[in-house]
């Protein structure tokens, strides 16, 4: 092994980024190289060629080298600040709450959003950040559970967003470019005003960056040297989250830099907080250039321009799996304890929810709005052969997804683990957006074989990498953030061509029961009861791999079988429900645990709670979407995410707060 | 020979009589023209409208009313939801006589026969003319609703109209007007240009312009590039429609400034019209860009 200096692990990331933004010139410029060295010492520009390079080829480089050093020195901060390799501007959920904020600001209030564009984007990422801390305390912050508390955040926040801009406007192909992130500059303007902001920024937190150190040995013995670290950790925090918001605002959402270019700097041989910060920074202008020299590569070749972040996230996610994958042995045996509700549910609670499922059928068939305000009535023939597939679609997905929910819950023994958390329902939407976008075939008709496809690519990757690494659950939550993470960045070059197709794709990414055929909405249904009662048979294995391998093994319970088994029946599950109606997510995440909280806590009866609550919150939601804006439509999805979204974090918020209350007696 | 006659006869018996339509599925006939017309988007709207025809429904009509304005949507139209989801119990409790829509799944369509009869045009596609289909589909629907004569007379109108822009525009540019391209702003960085197959660049045909960036055909006819491919407009004018979004801070970058057509002062916009439009949104271009390139001539 060869001893690295620090200054030679700072002193190659520097070069890269320097070479990469020289490649960048070279090929963008457009002018001789003559012209080039005399542009950049002064000459005055005198054909267009000349403002070009000066006006946009020389900001777009400047902004990609400061924004991708922001982005690598917010991960890095992020990472020595909690802890935790997977920790990153996009991962712990800051990235999307800035996004959402600016996308809110630019439609309600445009004067705010343009004047005061930093701590509009500020306050949405330290909501966010504050959320996913809530959500997994303090300590959590060094584990996994950060990392899905953030994931769950972006799956949340992404969907608001998305029915934000569903409802919009014919053509925000701006918002679509914008959320892509791009580096697009037609002037100096954007990239003067990020410089400053960004540089003092790093300043500071290089100026702190012995406190760092003091963090390596752990939390506890720089406490014990008499050095309150709470106040130093909130001011890190808040640098990152500064950087990131800066970031957001001036180029808008660019994801994976912030992860994978301290990731690079530690596999390069950084090893003290300072080497890795500078390291960061420079491997991640160096990244962003790379990215942005592929963007706009792409866009020469291709009809309409390529967004710099899709670019970033499409190298990036298949990077971080191929790099993370060695440094992998160290599992993380964090766990999340959910709340412990009564053992056996009451009989009350049940009557509750048989309650809550009648009144959300009746609505759901019986009351509507019309042009003469709401009417209850008894719908007539054509009515309610509109209405019975979205009721029973929605029931029938919900069950579905909350019992894949289930058992990966159980397999992986991660209380956050999740068909669309892990991937499975990204690997179908994948699987489904490509064949739509290449065959040039309405998604709706692009059918499930493709999905389950998708799906069950997920299930292999899972179980190879899983196997290689005794199914740690990082691995799992990995492979899901870089395939969320993928099928973002093609959904969103998608989105961005932003015409009526876009719109369309849009509509479905919300899991809508609006095109659900009668016969797809029985095989849903069917595929609902099925699973309920296979599962209700093999629920002692399910209990059994609950309790751990080697206590499942002993028992005789052929445990390779059983988990490949399940994965496959999970994703089997996902993989059907978003052929059919679309990616739905968190139902798969609540509806377990909801079904836990009253008190179905065998395997046993968590199985048809937890179906049962499913299908309710579906079809809930199915109604509110068909009735709360008439005569236009919100796909279920995106309701039943912002309800279950919001639910589960006020219950994991309630439950810190309670664990809080009894640590203090 | 039985078609012909049919048609003969519906010709000879006028608005009282029965219409056979052609749309993308073949032949459909209705017994008496139609009264209560649903349209599923905006350029179907248009082509009713410019009929002289009000629809008793229409999808997003506040979007509309921004976005298209003319011709203006009456206030006692219904909306009808969105265009990619529309509400089919709302469009039920209209009780229409037909339904018309374009470019949907046959599967939607089925569930659309079951409120009420059916017209499903093609009318985008990147390997058949957008403006051709427009055309065919004003004169299908004036086939529905007795009103050929006036159809016939709202093309040869358009066409004379255009015509007449076109001489007034040669006479201005002393027989070669600038060479024009025609986009919608996006944001400070990127812009929409309108290529061939859009509605845009057909008008630009009409009037004798030729088109200053020329785009290969694709569904919508319109792809988007970076604001610094508008440098390529060397000699030619260019022309943005109005509204902009967010994007008329690109006015104050100095990368604007310096583009050829801005220093040149060839560079003009104009008032909304809609360009994924009916057959006369051809007109509505070609009058809009007549006007602002009028005070671009020497």
């Amino acid at each position: 092994m060869i001893a690295t200096s620090p200054l030679r692990t700072a002193l190659l990331p520097a070069a890269l980024a320097v070479a990469l933004a020289a490649l960048h010139l070279w090929t963008t410029a457009g002018v001789d190289t003559a012209r080039l060295a005399e542009l950049m010492t002064g000459a005055t520009p005198d054909a267009f060629a000349d403002i070009r390079v000066t006006q946009a080829v020389l900001p777009r480089i400047v902004m990609g080298l400061i924004v991708g050093a922001g982005l690598g020195l917010a991960g890095s901060l992020f990472q020595q600040v909690t802890g935790n390799r997977l920790a990153s501007p996009l991962t712990l959920g800051a990235s999307s709450g800035a996004w959402l904020a600016m996308v809110v600001a630019t439609l309600a209030a445009p004067a705010l959003a343009a004047s005061a564009r930093e701590w509009v984007s500020l306050a949405g990422a330290t909501a966010a950040f504050g959320l996913v801390v809530g959500i997994a305390g303090l300590r959590g912050l060094m584990g996994l559970r950060a990392v899905l508390c953030g994931m769950a955040v972006n799956l949340l926040l992404g969907s608001v967003a998305g029915g934000i801009v569903l409802l919009q406007s014919p053509y925000f192909g701006h918002l679509f470019v914008w959320g892509a992130g791009d580096l697009g500059q037609s002037g100096w303007d954007r990239t003067l005003w990020a410089a400053p902001r960004l540089g003092a920024a790093a300043l500071g937190i290089l100026a702190c960056s012995r406190i760092l150190g003091l963090l390596r040995p752990g939390a506890g013995a720089a406490e014990a040297r008499g050095l309150s670290l709470r106040p130093w950790l909130v001011l890190l925090a808040a640098l990152a989250l500064y950087l990131t918001a800066v970031s957001v605002a001036a180029v808008g959402m660019i994801g994976f830099i912030g992860l994978l270019a301290p990731t690079l700097a530690r596999a390069g041989g950084a090893r003290t907080p300072l080497t890795e910060l500078v390291a960061s920074a420079f491997l991640g202008a160096a990244l962003l250039s790379g990215a942005d020299l592929v963007a706009v590569g792409a866009s020469g070749v291709l009809r309409d321009m390529v967004p710099t972040g899709a670019a970033a996230a499409l190298a990036g996610a298949p990077a971080l799996v191929l790099l993370m994958r060695r440094r992998l042995a160290a599992a993380d045996h964090g766990t999340l304890e959910m709340p412990h509700g009564p053992a056996r549910p009451a009989a009350i609670t049940l009557a509750g929810i048989g309650g809550l499922s009648v009144l959300a059928l009746l609505l759901a068939v019986f009351v509507s709005p019309g042009e003469a305000g709401w009417r209850i009535a008894v719908p007539d023939a054509l009515t309610l052969s509109f209405r019975w597939p979205r009721i029973l679609a929605a029931a029938g997905a919900g069950g579905a997804m909350a019992l894949s929910g289930v058992i990966l819950q159980r397999l992986i023994r991660n209380p956050l683990a999740s068909p669309d958390i892990l991937g499975m329902s990204s690997g179908a939407t994948l699987a489904l957006v490509l064949t739509s976008l290449e065959g040039g075939v309405s998604i709706h008709t692009a059918g499930v074989p493709v999905a389950l496809l998708g799906s069950a690519a997920v299930m292999v990757a899972l179980l190879l990498l899983a196997r290689r690494h005794a199914h740690a659950p990082m691995v799992v939550a990995l492979v899901g953030i870089s395939l969320g993470a993928l099928l973002d960045a093609l959904v969103k070059i998608a989105l961005a061509a932003g015409t009526a197709d876009s719109f369309a794709l849009l509509g479905w990414l919300g899991g809508s029961t609006y095109r659900v055929t009668g016969g797809a909405a029985l095989a849903l249904a069917g595929l609902a009861v099925a699973a309920c009662l296979g599962l209700r048979a093999a629920h002692r294995w399910l209990t059994l791999i609950g309790t751990g391998d080697a206590t499942a093994a002993a028992r005789g319970l052929p445990v390779g079988a059983v988990r490949t088994i399940g994965l496959a029946v999970a994703a089997g599950l996902a993989g059907t429900v978003t052929a059919l109606m679309g990616p739905v997510s968190f139902v798969g995440l609540v509806a377990p645990h909801a079904a836990t909280m009253i008190g179905a806590r065998t395997a046993g009866a968590q199985i048809w709670v937890a179906a049962w609550l499913g299908a309710v919150l579906m079809v809930g939601s199915d109604w509110l979407g068909r009735t709360l804006i008439y005569p236009m439509q919100l796909p279920a999805g995106i309701i039943a995410a912002c309800l279950g979204g919001g639910y589960f974090i006020a219950l994991l918020i309630r439950q810190r707060l309670a664990a809080r209350r009894s640590g203090m007696i | 020979m039985i078609r012909l006659l049919t048609v003969c006869l519906a010709l000879v018996t006028g608005a009282a009589g029965a219409a056979t339509v052609e749309d993308s599925r073949g032949t459909q006939s209705f017994d008496t023209p139609p009264e209560r017309i649903v349209v599923l988007d905006w350029a179907l709207a248009e082509q009713v409208l410019d009929l002289g025809i009000v629809p008793v429904g229409a999808p997003e009509l506040d979007l509309y009313r921004d976005w298209v304005s003319v011709p203006e949507m009456p206030q006692s139209v219904t909306d009808v939801g969105l265009r990619t989801e529309p509400n089919l119990e709302r469009i039920a409790a209209l009780d229409p006589d037909v339904i018309i829509a374009s470019d949907m799944a046959p599967a939607d369509v089925a569930r659309l026969e079951r409120i009420a009869p059916v017209l499903a045009f093609e009318a985008w596609a990147a390997d058949h003319d957008n403006v051709a289909a427009a055309r065919k589909i004003l004169l299908s629907i004036a086939t529905l609703t007795g009103r050929t004569d006036r159809a016939e007379a709202l093309i040869a109108d358009t066409e004379q109209e255009m015509s007449q822009l076109r001489a007034s525009l040669e006479d201005a540019f002393d027989g070669a007007p600038l060479d024009t391209a025609v986009i919608r702003l996006n944001d400070a960085a990127s812009v929409w240009i309108y290529g061939d197959n859009s509605f845009p660049v057909a008008a630009l045909d009409a009037l004798g312009v030729n088109t200053a960036l020329p785009q290969a055909a694709t569904k919508w006819g319109v792809v988007q590039k970076p604001v610094e491919a508008l440098a390529q407009v060397e000699t030619g004018a260019v022309i943005a429609i109005r509204p902009h979004l967010a994007g008329s801070e690109v006015f104050e970058t100095p990368l604007w400034r310096f583009m050829p057509f801005v220093r040149q002062e060839r560079f003009a916009e104009t008032d909304p019209v809609w360009s994924y439009g009916g057959y006369l949104s051809l007109l509505r271009h070609a009058r809009a860009f007549h006007d602002a390139l009028l005070p671009l001539a020497p």
